[in-house]
């Protein structure tokens, strides 16, 4: 079987802007899931960190999809989803349904195999009493993360790899994704998966993608 | 007749098998049940850490223009974070992999020291000691939390082990390029035989055994040298300055190489 390729745009020629750091911390808000009052909230507040508390009922993961850095507690989190797991099933959920977003677990179990092995699809693990340095520096890398259309694209991409989809139905999306950000059209991305002869769950990964993540990166540039 | 004695021997076997199965279960249980109060414990001083930690800096900012006040608010929330810092080699201790989890921290390797020292300077004022930091060093390395205990234990041992009214000097000089950090007291006399012994677990040298303690802090501060990659050595000046107490002291030096 022959494709026709034409000439595919490189990823690295979107997000190679310099972001200002104080830019980024402006526009990206954190959300929080904790069953009691987030500890660190005031310091990070004064180092102009956004952070949203969403307390710990979340009941569908559509409440934490205009977010992209998620901060977690592992106790007393996400008893909605009925897992014994709480907080480790919660942000392993997430990931499934997101895998684009920078998530952040902490617990006072770090010691704990199972629960770090549960953590494992958490970006970052950490505990509950970090300093307020670790804090800080654990942010700012999700931030910088989230920010970069090319880093969030390339996480969505090992997704889709690990789903089993062909390279070349993931550099059709990948030639949609950055005619997306281009053109600042999330739907360019979303028409494409329709396209695609992908699975279901594959479609829907990328439409949901293309309806958070996307929308939200072409609203910051923006500036909303 | 042979048969018999040898039934009654697999019987006897069989019964101390069926009496080891069931202590093992019993010490299964209980070490699932101290599990448990460990877990419950971790997590709850963690959170009140995290809690101490909050109100610390909230009252640091807070009595910003008031120096006297500032500074033990400075105190107390180092000192909050020291809780943090033992409960992280507590995890290493519990689970080694814990280590790779702990995020590592730019940090001056001054300012740490500074830092214990502030933690310190009421005990060392108690005792009649007194704590100076001498050279400088801009010096930072990438420190995971629990390298806060290393300069605390340290300073903490000079402080214990020192007779009043001695001092307790950190020197921070470079040789050949590396930093070394030189933390000089007056201590308890160490032979040549013991010195080598003296991070190892438990270990305490004979003239110290009339003094409180338990031999952990420097194999402590060994542990968190080594999860750094740096050089830590005692040394005992040779022949005994004076004896106090009965007991012989002598200059004690503990050398850091980053």
């Amino acid at each position: 079987m022959f494709y026709t390729l034409g000439t595919p745009e490189r990823l690295s020629s979107i997000g190679q802007e310099s972001i200002d750091l104080a830019e980024a911390k402006s526009k990206v808000e954190i959300a929080i899931l904790d069953d009691k009052p987030f500890a660190p909230r005031e310091s990070l507040l004064v180092h102009k960190f956004r952070i949203a508390e969403l307390g710990p009922d979340i009941r569908s993961l559509d409440q934490i999809s205009t977010y992209s850095v998620i901060v977690s507690d592992v106790g007393g989190v996400g008893k909605a989803f009925g897992s014994s797991l709480e907080g480790a099933h919660l942000v392993a959920e997430i990931r499934k349904a997101y895998p684009d977003k920078f998530l952040v677990a902490y617990t006072g179990l770090t010691y704990s195999l199972p629960m770090m092995n549960a953590l494992t699809v958490a970006d970052k693990r950490i505990e509950k009493d970090a300093s307020i340095e670790v804090w800080i520096q654990t942010l700012e890398m999700g931030i910088n993360e989230v920010i970069n259309p090319r880093s969030r694209w390339i996480r969505m991409r090992r997704a889709l790899l690990e789903q089993g989809l062909e390279l070349i139905e993931v550099l059709k999306l990948e030639q949609a994704f950055i005619k997306s950000v281009r053109e600042k059209r999330p739907d360019i991305l979303a028409d494409m998966a329709k396209s695609l002869g992908i699975s279901q769950e594959a479609k829907e990964l990328v439409i949901k993608f293309s309806a958070t993540a996307v929308a939200t990166l072409i609203g910051q540039a923006l500036g909303i | 007749m042979r048969y018999d004695k040898q039934n009654k021997k697999l019987m006897a076997l069989q019964n101390e098998v069926e009496r080891l199965r069931t202590e093992n279960e019993l010490l299964k249980s209980e070490s699932q049940s101290i599990k448990e109060i460990l877990d419950s414990t971790l997590h709850e001083v963690r959170r009140f850490s995290a809690q101490l930690l909050k109100f610390a800096e909230r009252l640091s900012r807070d009595t910003d223009g008031q120096p006297q006040l500032n500074q033990t608010a400075q105190s107390l929330f180092y000192t909050a974070g020291m809780i943090s810092s033992r409960l992280a080699y507590t995890d290493i201790e519990l689970n080694p992999i814990a280590l790779e989890s702990q995020t590592p921290i730019r940090s001056g390797i001054y300012k740490k020291f500074d830092k214990a020292k502030r933690i310190l300077a009421e005990e060392a004022r108690d005792c009649n000691i007194s704590l100076r930091l001498n050279g400088e060093s801009r010096v930072e390395i990438d420190a995971l939390p629990v390298f806060e205990l290393l300069p605390f234990v340290l300073l903490d041992n000079g402080i214990k082990y020192s007779p009043p009214n001695q001092t307790v000097t950190v020197e921070f000089e470079v040789h050949s390029g590396r930093q070394t950090v030189t933390v000089i007291s007056m201590g308890p006399a160490v032979s040549r035989e013991e010195l080598p012994k003296l991070f190892d677990k438990g270990f305490r040298g004979a003239s110290t055994k009339s003094l409180p303690g338990q031999g952990l802090g420097l194999f402590l501060a060994k542990s968190v040298c080594d999860f750094h990659g740096i050089t830590i050595r005692a040394d005992c000046q040779s022949g005994v300055s004076y004896q106090l107490n009965g007991i012989d002291y002598a200059e004690f030096r503990v050398e850091l190489r980053f």
